[in-house]
């Protein structure tokens, strides 16, 4: 899975909402449907958190240096959410 | 968002709700659900549509889905508000019959319990399938319709659902889905995603109704057979029951605590970022109130519709 890294979940979100004006989604086009975002966001947890776009498709709306800062894992300290199962 | 009827051309949304006045739907005989969302009718006095889709040509118009004369989602429900501009009041398989091999995704999920809260995904990606390459999905036999969730580990499909006015001690949830999969861990529900922990998840070929910050587990071997949960959480007594069998270990949480607040409570997957869950969901309806007089009736329901026993 390729993602593309922000130094804040709402940056990330800003981005993919960006995206979703590019393909002029219903919800940028008025319509009384939610569909507002291209790519979904992984917010990091902890009191710095980045944010991350799982870029699963339309990699056509990155730019050139988007494209290249690509990378196929979260980065190795990334802080997950606790998860109490595992 | 609310489910609303305002239709053009002054068409009612459920042309045939009429027809159900005789024949108590569910939450007519067991009403006060706090989150109910199904792909059949479940309140006679329900108005809305069953969910909003959107295709995938993309082009990606919408459109809202109502009930057929039987009330269920099916090639026979028609469709309104279309974003379009086609004809409203079209049957969805003849809406369909321009597409080739026509995807159609969930964006919302209407909440028919009256509370108005409905089930969202506002990104493309994360948008559980009505239609997949053509074919309505349906699960079970009788066939019936269905939301597919194509999760993996780190993708898949989410509906968000909040989790407001829902507390541990007063809670019962039902649910009607069927899993892709049993042997990797993911969460088909959860409703409160830290402590006090409340979902359903599968893992190791078992399915796993955890309750409250001990981590109260309660498991039954899993399958991929279409399925009816109940989830009772009760002080000192939660079970799971699986189509109508208690579970063989019990929980014991006296917990009273709400549930936490988190935007990505909802079906599909954990904190919306991984354990992304493989299945068809059909009917989940959550009650923030003790139904354990009721739970074999409403189960009774239940089977009547999806004939799961």
């Amino acid at each position: 899975m390729p993602y593309l890294i922000f130094n804040s979940p709402e940056e990330a979100i800003a981005r993919t909402d960006q995206a979703g004006k590019d393909r002029s989604l219903p919800y940028h086009r008025g319509e009384d449907d939610p569909t507002r975002y291209i790519w979904g966001v992984v917010p990091e947890q902890g009191s710095n958190p980045r944010g991350a776009l799982m870029i699963d498709g339309e990699q056509d709306l990155l730019t050139p240096t988007e494209t290249s800062a690509l990378v196929n894992e979260l980065p190795a300290d990334w802080v997950y959410p606790p998860n109490p199962f595992e | 968002m609310a489910p609303r009827l305002g239709l053009g051309g002054g068409v009612s949304a459920d042309p045939a709700s009429g027809l159900f006045a005789a024949a108590p739907l569910l939450l007519d005989t067991y009403p006060n659900a706090h989150r109910a969302y199904s792909v059949r009718k479940l309140r006679t006095d329900y108005e809305g549509y069953a969910m909003k889709v959107r295709e995938g040509s993309g082009m990606n118009y919408t459109n809202d889905i109502a009930f057929d004369d039987d009330g269920r989602v099916s090639l026979d429900s028609k469709i309104y508000n279309r974003s379009d501009s086609g004809t409203n009041g079209v049957t969805l398989g003849s809406y369909l019959t321009g597409y080739s091999n026509p995807d159609l995704m969930v964006t919302t999920w209407y909440d028919q319990s009256g509370e108005g809260s409905n089930a969202l995904q506002p990104t493309t990606t994360k948008q559980p399938k009505l239609f997949n390459g053509g074919s309505l999905v349906t699960a079970g036999d009788p066939a019936r319709a269905g939301l597919l969730f194509s999760g993996s580990a780190w993708s898949g499909q989410q509906l968000l659902v909040d989790e407001a006015g829902l507390s541990l001690g007063s809670i019962t949830a039902f649910s009607v889905l069927k899993h892709s999969q049993t042997s990797s861990k993911a969460y088909p529900w959860i409703l409160s995603q830290a402590s006090p922990y409340f979902s359903h998840y599968v893992n190791s070929d078992a399915d796993i109704y955890a309750y409250d910050a001990d981590n109260t587990t309660i498991t039954d071997p899993a399958t991929t057979d279409q399925r009816m949960f109940s989830y009772r959480g009760l002080p000192g007594a939660q079970v799971m029951y699986t189509d109508g069998e208690a579970s063989s270990a019990t929980g014991t949480s006296v917990a009273t605590t709400a549930l936490a607040d988190n935007a990505a409570n909802g079906m599909g997957a954990w904190y919306g970022v991984m354990y992304f869950w493989a299945g068809t969901f059909q009917e989940f309806i959550v009650y923030d109130s003790d139904q354990t007089s009721n739970r074999s009736d409403i189960e009774a329901n239940i089977d009547a519709e999806f004939e799961i026993t």
